[in-house]
């Protein structure tokens, strides 16, 4: 790859992505902005129940719920925008920075999460994939069955059982502490890790059986470095898309985590709001957490070319 | 690679929608509901740990966060807690639920539509401020200004104006004669805020941001779904909460909020359902505290739809159902039985000596045959995740009515299209309902969700009982309000035209290093919690 010649095609690349992303957004935010409105009804759960049928409707012309929903969409896209995603119907501030506030947490709770997940998953994969059927490919496989069979909701509450009730090594929930951390990323984390190590096995094997790895050995090449400089980087393609996708499921994963946790992240935001149609944050949620997933799938794509420098930008 | 991004993006953003329907998570409400979903099993065979000691700080965990710190946006049930240890009303409700003086010394009716008050001289606001008949007046007219968009409004919609008699008078004028003006006083709605203070600091708006009361805690600090933490005011004017500093804390999932109580993290949890009784009784450092409900489980019919209109078919679905089985094995003996439209809780109407409701399964089969059914399909609606044993409830019910011949077929969905059913009048037979109200008066629960117009009409069923209910309101006489409650009962329990089942007891888990007694209209004021 030589130097002066990505440039103008990444600065391409990165523009149509620019593009693509806000086609995609628009999309994505316009389903959501229908669905939501399919059912349920945010008014009658602001007022307390006695309130009668009058005081809803004066509630709903106030939030201008009262307009058609044609006319609420297009409301709201010019305010999009103009950056503007409207006020909480709760709390009466800006939806966006409702959202912004709790980002920080949902991050530090999924980098560190996606972290443990890839610590644990890429040694447990290549290990498994050295002796396939041994011993230590049943433990792995085990392991990751394990994590990706039980339910994100189960594996949190069992932690909380044995190692805040049973042991009472650890809070049950909250953030601020680091000790507050380990479960909720150990919960979140489950998932991914045993997609990634059950991928890297995979990938390993398939990579160990290429002839340029019989040619390593037959160099004399150290098993060490056939492995960890010949096997290894090409198996990591595949591995690094699927890091990718995991991350993204990482961030839905968050609001079953958070929920169980009272971690206050984006996710239990989302799904509070979802519950009380609190439309403009559901909203909100929706486009920085499509954001996110843009700029991922865009890192992963720059991540390609640097690995492997056949494969292009163009495209 | 564009057409497999936007799929992901719509997955993920369906998958945020469809957790809609599964995770359990908490709407605010002005009663606690519980999620019932994961059980930890009890803890018996655990030796006993040693109680929780003793801080400086309590810790009460709610199932939701509060919503508004302006203390008349919201009637959650975790801000109306946080209402009652910040902010003072006139009047307020003792542990047993009688009326008692609060900045208000005493009240009277001085005639039909004037209530009034005289104040307490020694009572100050955070800020030094005193809390005088200014302030009220100030309270009352911010609360019913159309533009302040106060979500109390409606439980203190019949003052019509506040006058100001002398620094410590007060006449409150209701549009009606209204005999219960000091009851809903004492209840969400009824916060005093400081006129001075919110004036210096700019509206409403701001005041959110740095609320002011009266109250035994002082606010410190708010962390959106983390904690808002108070600090005890030590010039208040009452008896002084024993904690210096008191933090709420949301902890949306039961068995999380459950291990937090015998974990000793948190000291009072709320929202407990009834199969986390043994969990929490049995951990040697925390017990269940109840009260019942003051209110009921009801089904609200459709008076309207067929075959639902006729009472006798009303009458049987009420007869068919196993009461007491209910209070047995789904609230575990936590919970009586309602002989009609009022709960046992209720001060005026409620007469003891009404029977419970009937369960007499041949009668049922008897009052289908006088009515002519036809086995017409009748639909048992609830919403999910919303109150304890909503599902289970209507599932039982649902059996039991199936066992006399009746059609029955469950309907179970999400609370906020619950909602909207009720408010479309779209319920296709009759709609699980927790109503209550903490006016202890038929005026209270019954007629102001069922009177013309209100959330729960779902259709008029008989206009002799509108008469008499819109009669019997505004007399102030004790003996003759209560005769009217009692012929109007009759009535109800002759048309049922609400199915009610049980009234449950509310349950909280508190540590045992503390004794306290569960209030029936659920609030948690820290003053009476004491350290044993």
């Amino acid at each position: 790859m030589g130097e002066g010649g990505v440039t103008k095609p990444m600065a391409r690349f990165i523009l149509l992505r620019l593009i693509r992303t806000f086609v995609t957004v628009w999309g994505v935010i316009t389903a959501v902005f229908f669905i939501l409105r399919l059912s349920g009804d945010p008014v009658s759960l602001l007022l307390p129940p006695f309130a009668t049928r009058a005081e809803q409707e004066a509630l709903r012309v106030q939030l201008g719920l009262d307009q058609s929903i044609f006319v609420q969409y297009l409301f709201f896209i010019v305010n999009a925008l103009r950056g503007d995603l409207g006020d909480s119907l709760y709390r009466r501030e800006p939806a966006l920075g409702l959202v912004l506030e709790r980002l920080p947490a949902t991050l530090e709770l999924a980098l560190i999460s996606f972290a443990l997940a890839v610590v644990v998953a890429i040694p447990l994969g290549i290990v498994a994939s050295l002796r396939p059927r041994s011993l230590q490919d049943h433990v792995a496989s085990i392991i990751t069955l394990i994590g990706q069979a039980a339910p994100t909701f189960w594996i949190g509450i069992m932690l909380i059982l044995v190692f805040s009730v049973t042991l009472n090594w650890l809070p049950t929930s909250g953030r601020g502490d680091i000790r507050q951390l380990i479960m909720p990323s150990v919960t979140l984390g489950a998932y991914a890790m045993a997609s990634i190590a059950r991928l890297t096995r995979m990938s390993m094997l398939e990579v160990l059986r290429n002839d340029y790895i019989r040619v390593a050995r037959a160099k004399g090449l150290k098993e060490q470095a056939v492995i960890l400089q010949h096997a290894v980087k090409n198996a990591a393609i595949p591995v690094i898309t699927v890091m990718g996708l995991q991350f993204g499921i990482l961030l839905s994963g968050a609001v079953v985590t958070e929920t169980i946790f009272a971690w206050p992240g984006i996710g239990r935001l989302a799904i509070q709001s979802i519950y009380n149609r609190d439309y403009p944050v559901v909203q909100a949620t929706v486009v920085v957490t499509a954001l996110i997933f843009v700029l991922i799938n865009l890192v992963v794509d720059l991540l390609y070319t640097v690995l492997d420098p056949r494969i292009r930008l163009s495209k | 690679m564009n057409q497999k991004l936007l799929l992901r993006l719509v997955i993920s953003a369906v998958v945020i929608i469809l957790a809609s329907c599964s995770a359990p998570a908490t709407p605010p409400q002005p009663i606690q509901p519980s999620t019932a979903t994961q059980a930890i099993p009890p803890t018996a065979t655990r030796p006993a740990v040693p109680a929780t000691p003793v801080t400086d700080t309590f810790i009460i965990a709610h199932a939701q966060d509060l919503t508004a710190l302006d203390p008349h946006q919201s009637t959650s049930s975790a801000d109306v807690n946080y209402q009652f240890n910040v902010f003072d009303t006139l009047v307020i409700r003792g542990p047993d639920m009688k009326l008692q003086p609060n900045v208000a010394t005493e009240w009277k009716a001085i005639n039909d539509t004037t209530w009034q008050f005289k104040l307490r001289k020694d009572v100050k606001f955070h800020n030094g401020e005193p809390l005088n008949a200014n302030a009220v007046k100030f309270t009352f007219d911010r609360e019913l200004d159309p533009n302040e968009k106060a979500l109390t409004a409606s439980a203190v919609n019949i003052i019509s104006k506040v006058d100001v008699v002398d620094d410590y008078t007060v006449n409150i004028i209701t549009k009606s004669p209204d005999p219960l003006l000091p009851a809903r006083l004492a209840f969400y709605g009824g916060s005093l805020i400081p006129p001075k203070y919110w004036k210096e600091i700019g509206g409403a708006q701001a005041f959110a941001k740095k609320p002011v009361g009266s109250g035994p805690y002082k606010f410190v600090e708010y962390v959106k779904d983390d904690r808002l933490v108070l600090e005890r005011n030590d010039d208040y004017w009452g008896t002084k909460p024993a904690w210096k500093r008191l933090i709420f804390r949301p902890i949306p999932e039961t068995a999380a909020r459950v291990a937090a109580l015998t974990n000793g993290e948190v000291d009072l949890i709320v929202a407990v359902p009834p199969d986390q009784i043994d969990a929490i009784n049995n951990s040697g450092k925390a017990r269940i505290e109840g009260a019942l409900y003051a209110g009921f489980y009801a089904y609200v019919v459709n008076v309207k739809v067929k075959p639902l209109d006729n009472k006798f078919i009303r009458q049987a679905i009420s007869t068919a159902i196993d009461r007491k089985a209910i209070v047995e094995k789904l609230w575990r003996g936590r919970g009586a039985i309602p002989s009609g439209a009022y709960p046992l809780t209720d001060i005026t109407g409620f007469d003891k000596s009404d029977p419970p409701l009937e369960y007499n399964p041949e009668k049922a089969k008897q009052l289908l045959k006088q009515a002519g059914y036809n086995n017409e399909e009748i639909f048992i609606e609830a919403p999910t995740n919303y109150i304890a044993n909503d599902k289970p409830l209507t599932e039982a019910l649902v059996s039991m009515l199936k066992n006399v011949g009746i059609n029955a077929k469950a309907d179970l969905m999400e609370f906020s299209v619950r909602q909207q059913r009720l408010r479309d009048k779209q319920v296709k037979g009759m709609m699980l309902g927790n109503p209550t109200s903490a006016l202890f008066d038929p005026d209270g629960m019954i007629w102001r969700l069922s009177q013309p117009d209100a959330f729960y009409d779902l259709g008029r069923w008989n206009p002799d009982w509108d008469k008499l209910m819109t009669e019997t309101r505004a007399i102030t006489d004790e003996a003759k309000r209560n005769a009217g409650y009692k012929a109007a009962n009759k009535m109800f329990v002759e048309d049922m035209p609400w199915i009610v089942v049980i009234e449950p007891e509310q349950l909280w888990g508190i540590g045992n290093a503390y004794t306290w007694k569960a209030r029936p209209d659920e609030l948690i004021r820290v003053v009476e919690i004491k350290i044993k």
